[in-house]
């Protein structure tokens, strides 16, 4: 046995014997080049039927509608459904009902199901609560009020006065009251600006945490903006200045044009500000205003792609939610074929509307 | 016979197929003394000096060896220890070539332990014109003999061996040559047992003779007479002994074409340089790590993410299935087949140069060069094609069964969409890639080849510069490889 299995006819025989090995692996893993066997030739449902792109993906659901890839639709002559040989999908194309989808993320979103949209609603109000708690601890620090109210008044201010003095607005402000007097208009303009600008700096930092609360979904805190308005409104010299200008004012047809010109122009001067990009790098590296980074591992901005994209496990794979991803990513735009049973297209239709309906094509 | 200093009783040597060489032998060596043992050629004269040597069982194969070696100070059972009592010298004198003349013997004097000043005196009479630093390979071959006894010397053992020391020698040069060891023994007080198949210059100084009678299987002692032992080999039935088990063998020699001698080299090196099992087994086993790595460390790199390896998985399967099918695993094939054939190629024409093979056969009128070198080449690029095919199949294999684990669940068709998609979707991709492996293939086997060839082909003078040639071949193959295959990359992208 031993001189055998050193002779040159063993060698060979474990060389065939591992060729063979290779061969059959060759065999297994060969691709196929056009559609395979099994191929199914489909018609729309309807005539009116919009146009299907030259190939799309196949997909069946499960009961919770998850996906699982299980062929390729191509559209050459005529739709042409190739269903994988793996995993009964042969079976269900000649059973399903086979709906052509457009790939975007409304499809994914009628995916869920009515407990994972509730789940990921919730996971989104805990996320802006967090933010905007992070946010306001932040705007009331010491090192803040120290190191940027400053900063940010001085733009502010600066940016205002800037705004006021550029040609444009002084005459889209002439153009809406070329009607009136002119020598009224700077008695309003002289009246009322100074007092806002002596207002604003007085409540300006009160009114940014109102706008920061606002905007992440408090609303405690909104009348600190309308308290410093109103106050501005209701000081003496400018409730003296308006009742006597502003029903002139108001006459005029330009008003409205002049205060988008004004509004455009005030972030145009403040764009130009160079101590602005300064004041965003600063704000966007200061690690004592982390809030972002503070929010846990089980927040929304870890979980929520996790949750959209319908993934069950760490290490899931969902190939319908990956594809839609990958072409909202790369800008194309796409469709999918979904084999499904009656009651899946029922409750899918609810929300993702009816599709494009294929059905096997009758024999020429 | 003079006192006996060694003596060896009931020497038994059976060999591993089950064939007695001698059984139940004896006989004793006494000081000074010079003795023949003579014999048919394959009897076992050589087996008995290599028991006595201690190198039997140095053998991979199973011998079985019983008797008893008796000395004035130990004795030893050979059916359960190694005795060696004696130092051989070697027929073909195995001087070790990586060193000068007087590297051999220092490296045994290191060896030996103290070093006996009437030895010493010896080797320098015996090695007098000698240069120690003069390379082995300037020596003539009685002088490459005497630094082989004089290394055996040198080892101080009770008694010196000689396996055919005067063969190849002229009968005046083998007379010098029994007149030396002669002189040896009776200076160091040692005996020799000489192992002689021609007996005529080594008879007349010879103390006695020992006849390994090798159909008795018996050692008996002839007179130092060249008429008695000439009678006692002549009563053998051949010149050679066979086993009677054996069947005679009958040469029918008829000449015929010569191509079949390309066809026999051809066939030979297929399957040393295409198919040989280890070869074949250590290119899959390389393809396999390439598809389990590739896919492995591809979808489990940490920066994806969780979420993110879904994402990409179609894209990064694509790019991993293009990479790995068109730059990584025909890299891979060719490199470990060149290793492993440029040692081949340069170690066969190093042997073969060595031995003098080529000049025997360019004597012979048989163009060997031609036969050799272009079955060499043509070996190459075939086992270049299908070693990198074979590993093109396993890689992907062991890659589709590696994404199986990782994405467990997932249909066949969808890795094999993407894996092969960018030559699914592009007959011209398909072909124009394809003939990319096949040019880096065959570019590869065929420098290689010659870089082997070159190398292996080349002057050799000893076993040590086949084996820095063996090297060379190797780290210049591999290198040509890695040059050919970044250039093709290049170009092919």
């Amino acid at each position: 046995m031993a001189s055998f299995l050193k002779s040159t006819w063993a060698n060979r025989l474990v060389s065939m014997a591992l060729l063979a090995l290779a061969v059959a692996a060759g065999i297994k893993i060969w691709p196929y080049f056009g559609p395979p066997s099994g191929a199914v030739a489909l018609v729309p449902a309807f005539e009116r039927a919009p146009a299907l792109q030259a190939s799309s993906p196949a997909f069946i659901l499960d009961e919770s509608f998850f996906s699982h890839q299980c062929g390729r639709l191509f559209v050459a002559d005529g739709p042409l459904l190739a269903p994988y040989a793996d995993g009964g999908c042969r079976e269900r194309a000649r059973t399903a009902t086979l709906v052509v989808y457009d790939a975007d993320i409304r499809l994914l979103w009628s995916l869920l199901t009515d407990a994972e949209r509730g789940e990921i609603l919730a996971m989104v109000r805990d996320t802006a609560d967090q933010l905007r708690h992070s946010v306001q601890a932040s705007l009331a620090e010491d090192f803040f009020d120290k190191e940027y109210r400053p900063l940010i008044r001085d733009i502010l201010r600066d940016s205002l006065q800037r705004t006021l003095e550029r040609p444009a607005v002084r005459d889209a402000i002439e153009r809406a009251t070329g009607s009136l007097d002119p020598a009224a208009m700077e008695a309003v303009v002289a009246g009322i600006v100074p007092v806002v600008v002596e207002r604003i700096e007085g409540g300006l930092w009160d009114s940014l945490r109102a706008m920061a609360g606002n905007l992440l979904g408090g609303g405690g805190e909104a009348k600190s903006l309308a308290s410093i308005l109103s106050g501005a409104l209701n000081d003496p010299r400018v409730r003296q200045n308006l009742r006597t200008s502003l029903p002139r004012l108001a006459d005029s047809p330009g008003a409205a044009d002049a205060a988008t010109v004004i509004a455009t122009e005030f972030c145009v001067v403040l764009l130009e500000d160079p101590r602005v990009p300064q004041l965003f790098q600063h704000l966007l590296t200061d690690r004592r205003l982390g809030a972002v980074a503070a929010l846990g591992r089980d927040s929304a901005p870890h979980e929520l792609p996790r949750k959209l994209l319908k993934l069950r496990s760490r290490r899931d794979h969902n190939p319908l939610s990956a594809y839609v991803v990958r072409l909202a990513i790369h800008g194309r735009s796409g469709q999918v074929l979904l084999m499904l049973t009656p009651r899946q297209y029922e409750t899918l239709s609810a929300s993702a509307g009816r599709g494009i309906v294929l059905i096997p094509a009758k024999p020429s | 016979m003079t006192q006996p200093i060694i003596a060896i009783e009931g020497l038994t040597v059976i060999t591993p197929s089950g064939r007695p060489l001698v059984e139940h032998g004896a006989f004793s060596l006494g000081r000074g003394e010079v003795v023949l043992l003579v014999g048919a050629s394959g009897s076992g004269k050589s087996t008995i000096i290599n028991t006595l040597a201690g190198l039997l069982d140095g053998e991979s194969d199973r011998w079985t060896v019983a008797g008893e070696v008796r000395l004035a100070s130990r004795s030893y059972d050979l059916s359960r220890e190694r005795c060696n009592v004696g130092g051989l010298v070697f027929q073909n004198n195995a001087l070790f070539d990586d060193l000068d003349a007087g590297g051999n013997a220092r490296i045994t004097a290191d060896h030996a332990g103290t070093l006996d000043p009437v030895i010493a005196e010896l080797i320098g009479e015996l090695l007098h014109d000698i240069d120690p630093h003069q390379d082995l390979s300037s020596c003539s071959g009685g002088q490459r003999q005497r630094i082989a006894i004089a290394r055996t010397l040198l080892a101080n053992r009770d008694v010196l061996l000689f396996d055919e020391p005067n063969s190849g020698l002229d009968k005046l040069a083998a007379q010098r040559l029994g007149q030396l060891i002669r002189r040896l023994c009776h200076q160091m007080g040692k005996p020799a047992l000489i192992v002689a198949h021609h007996v005529d210059g080594l008879l007349p100084l010879a103390d006695r003779v020992l006849f390994l009678d090798a159909e008795r299987r018996t050692l008996r002692e002839l007179p130092p007479d060249k008429v008695e032992v000439d009678a006692a080999l002549l009563m053998l039935p051949s010149e050679d002994f066979h086993d009677k088990k054996s069947p005679a063998h009958v040469w029918k020699l008829r000449p015929r074409s010569r191509n079949r001698w390309i066809y026999f080299y051809l066939s030979e090196y297929f399957w040393l340089l295409c198919a040989s099992p280890l070869l074949l087994g250590y290119v899959m086993l390389g393809a396999s790590i390439v598809g389990f790595v590739s896919i492995w460390f591809g979808f489990n790199y940490e920066a994806l993410g969780d979420f993110i390896r879904s994402i990409v998985h179609d894209d990064a399967l694509m790019g991993i299935g293009f990479i790995e099918i068109t730059v990584v695993v025909p890299l891979i094939a060719c490199l470990l087949m060149v290793a492993c054939n440029n040692a081949i190629i340069t170690a066969d024409l190093g042997n073969r140069s060595l031995s003098a093979q080529f000049r025997a056969m360019s004597n012979l009128g048989i163009p060997a060069r031609r036969y050799i070198t272009v079955s060499m080449a043509v070996n190459m690029v075939v086992a270049g094609l299908l070693l990198t095919a074979v590993s093109e199949v396993v890689a992907s294999f062991t890659s589709y069964h590696v994404w199986r684990f990782i994405f467990a669940g997932q249909p066949f068709e969808l890795w094999m969409e993407n894996f092969f998609r960018e030559f699914l979707l592009s007959p011209h991709a398909l072909a124009v890639h394809s003939g990319w492996i096949l040019f880096k293939v065959a570019a590869t086997s065929l420098v290689a080849t010659y870089t082997a060839i070159r190398i292996g082909a080349g002057r050799k003078d000893s076993v040590l510069s086949i084996n820095h040639a063996i090297a060379r071949s190797i780290v210049f193959g591999a290198s040509v490889t890695l040059v050919i295959h970044a250039i093709a990359a290049v170009l092919q992208f």
